[in-house]
């Protein structure tokens, strides 16, 4: 759309900021997609940033939809390899495969995002395991009375 | 839709290292993996197989207790005792239900717990051969060729091999063998500093694990 078509648009639609009630407008296909694609597109007086929901890179681009996700919902590759205690390329192979969801700051953009709450927080069991073992065993050492039960060579070490 | 979650097994002799010696490092593992797992990342194979024989191993007596370096007493554990020290990990790692049904089995003490986990290995898996036939005619070769010297890690191979398993982490590296090379065999003090989902990743491409 030219700047003059614009600017007529807006002029057209100048009395509905004033008029209360309903008003009649005619209106060009072209005009009515402008209307649209202004509001389905996200505000640019918007602080946070806006990310794009990623797909797999084999998909088309146009299949992509946008969408609103803060950064303080999101974390980022490095993050989640820390959170799982994987590497970088681990992450990238579960983006590869759906795995996970994601976002792209941009369309084809690298500065992927992963959104916090796809991700179940799992209370480590091991204090609750030391606990028990304790009131089991007390404070004596559990060895295995014939070692070769379970390791086959007699060796309990393996590290 | 395929699964193409990373299937790992743990061995019995590595839930003993965790679980009964208390090793910090391999309950620490534990933890990593059943975070990997609840959030649909890996898949922990833990067969019925491994279960029996570590509730085997506590429930016949062949454990010690050993204070101040010396072995003190032998220590049996009641069925409530073992459901009490493996509760954290129902659901994610033991199935609360198998293991119920082990209570009902006559339990010997000593080595004759070893036919308690045949006949468990037969109901569950109507394997009587142990799951021998199951290896060899899914590696195309005789387990007596392949090295595998243990017939009761038949059933856990066996299992491995049945669930698409890629790696089994365990002590007794000379008792699992893949020539066909989908399985990856690995001790369990390696395989906890490991991203397993290096074994998916072209070598090339691989760093180290943060």
């Amino acid at each position: 759309m030219t700047k003059v078509a614009k600017k007529e648009l807006l002029n057209k639609l100048v009395p509905l900021q004033h008029k209360g009630g309903p008003v009649t407008l005619t209106l060009t296909s072209d005009e009515l997609a402008t209307i649209v694609q202004v509001i389905q597109q996200p505000s640019r007086l918007q602080s946070k940033r806006v990310a794009y929901l990623g797909t797999n890179t084999l998909q088309p681009e146009h299949s992509k939809v946008m969408t609103r996700h803060n950064d303080d919902d999101c974390y980022s590759v490095l993050e989640v390899a820390k959170m799982f205690q994987v590497t970088r390329q681990a992450v990238y192979k579960w983006i590869e495969e759906d795995k996970i969801k994601f976002y792209r700051r941009f369309p084809g953009s690298r500065d992927i995002r992963i959104p916090k709450d796809q991700f179940k927080k799992i209370e480590p069991k091991k204090h609750e395991l030391l606990r028990r073992h304790q009131e089991l065993f007390g404070s004596g050492k559990v060895s295995l009375t014939s070692p070769k039960d379970v390791f086959r060579n007699g060796e309990v070490k393996d590290d | 839709m395929i699964d193409t979650r990373i299937r790992i097994l743990w061995d019995t002799n590595v839930f003993v290292q965790a679980l009964l010696f208390g090793q910090e490092q391999l309950i620490d593992y534990l933890d990593k993996l059943i975070l990997q797992q609840q959030n649909n990342l890996i898949n922990l194979v833990i067969p019925k197989a491994v279960q029996a024989e570590f509730y085997g191993v506590m429930r016949a007596g062949r454990l010690d207790l050993d204070i101040d370096g010396v072995k003190h007493k032998k220590v049996q554990l009641t069925h409530n005792q073992i459901a009490f020290l493996l509760e954290p990990y129902f659901d994610t790692v033991f199935n609360p239900d198998f293991i119920r049904s082990l209570n009902q089995l006559d339990w010997p003490l000593g080595i004759a717990y070893k036919d308690v986990l045949h006949q468990i290995i037969i109901t569950e898996y109507n394997w009587h051969d142990l799951g021998k036939s199951v290896i060899e005619r899914r590696l195309g070769k005789s387990v007596e060729y392949l090295g595998l010297n243990d017939p009761f890690d038949y059933p856990i191979m066996a299992a491995a091999l049945v669930q698409g398993v890629e790696l089994i982490v365990t002590a007794n590296m000379q008792d699992f063998s893949d020539p066909l090379g989908s399985i990856r065999i690995m001790k369990s003090h390696d395989a906890c500093k490991f991203d397993h989902f290096s074994l998916q990743i072209n070598p090339s491409s691989y760093n180290p694990p943060i």
